[in-house]
């Protein structure tokens, strides 16, 4: 049978998640054969889990995967409370550093004695 | 001209503070490691000398080298007044002017003409006059700072004192300057 009707994708696991088996047993004296499917539970939890994972990964990619750099800190947003340089400061310091004179060196040879 | 120190001691340890009995110092040279010996009568603990053995953590003992004396904390305030904390302090050595033999160099510590040297006026009944030497600013652990007895605070005078001295020692740079590269931005 080809065609639409032969579509049923439930089919395609048989034998891999799902096992048509058949237990002969003895009931009344007969050897009685009971045929059924059994579905593997733990495979089947397993393989949802790995697919919902797998697409929460791909659908939600965490930020820090998406840009390496997301693990520094944000500069602009936590210099906001005082706690990081902010954004830029250390390039515009540096680049006033750079054209500021120096002091003169200094003689050490006067020094007083080293203490410690 | 405004106090360099403070009338009251700062509440929490701040930049500036003077400790006393502060243990100042480095490794002892040559270098000599020390590993736990065995513990003696009344539960004392030994050292033995021996090659530098760190734990696992890379930290180990050494023979160290210093003296007791008066410190002034350098670490900022917000790094250090934090409850509970654990960050190490940075501290200079303070000594008394009157261990420079030379007056003129005695002068011209007090005059504050060479960077190393921050000028320190006298705490009647606390400090003579004297000096912090930034030649051996040292770290001490939290702890150790907390052994050691606070004695002072600076007050803004006195911080903005330690803030340019500071700068100079370690920069060289004419702040001016830059504050005049600031003013054109």
């Amino acid at each position: 049978m080809h065609g639409f009707e032969s579509y049923i994708p439930s089919r395609w696991l048989d034998g891999i998640l799902s096992i048509h088996v058949s237990t002969p047993s003895v009931s009344k004296g007969k050897v009685v054969v009971r045929t059924g499917l059994w579905a593997s539970k733990r495979v089947m939890a397993a393989a949802v889990a790995a697919g919902a994972i797998c697409a929460a990964v791909a659908i939600v990619e965490p930020a820090s995967i998406a840009d390496p750099r997301q693990h520094f800190h944000d500069l602009v947003d936590v210099s906001k409370q005082g706690e990081y340089a902010p954004a830029g400061y250390f390039e515009r310091l540096t680049a006033a550093v750079s054209l500021a004179r120096r002091l003169p060196a200094q003689a050490i040879d006067r020094d007083p004695p080293v203490l410690v | 001209m405004r106090q360099f120190w403070a009338d009251a001691l700062a509440e929490d340890l701040s930049q500036g503070d003077l400790l006393h009995d502060a243990w100042i110092g480095t490794a002892g040279t040559p270098r000599v490691g020390l590993r736990r010996g065995a513990t003696a009568k009344g539960g004392k603990q030994t050292w033995d000398e021996g090659e530098w053995l760190p734990q696992a953590d890379g930290i180990g003992y050494f023979l160290g080298r210093g003296r007791s004396a008066f410190g002034i904390v350098l670490s900022h305030d917000c790094e250090i007044d934090k409850p509970g904390g654990k960050q190490p302090v940075l501290v200079a050595p303070v000594f008394p002017l009157a261990v420079i033999q030379a007056p003129a160099i005695q002068e011209m510590v007090r005059q504050g003409q060479r960077f190393a040297f921050l000028p320190l006026p006298a705490i009647p009944g606390v400090l003579p006059e004297s000096y912090a030497d930034f030649r051996s600013i040292c770290y001490l652990p939290r702890v150790g700072v907390d052994e050691s007895e606070r004695k002072q605070s600076v007050g803004e005078v006195g911080k903005n004192a330690i803030t340019t001295r500071l700068i100079a020692f370690f920069t060289r740079v004419q702040m001016d300057d830059v504050a005049a590269q600031k003013r054109g931005a």
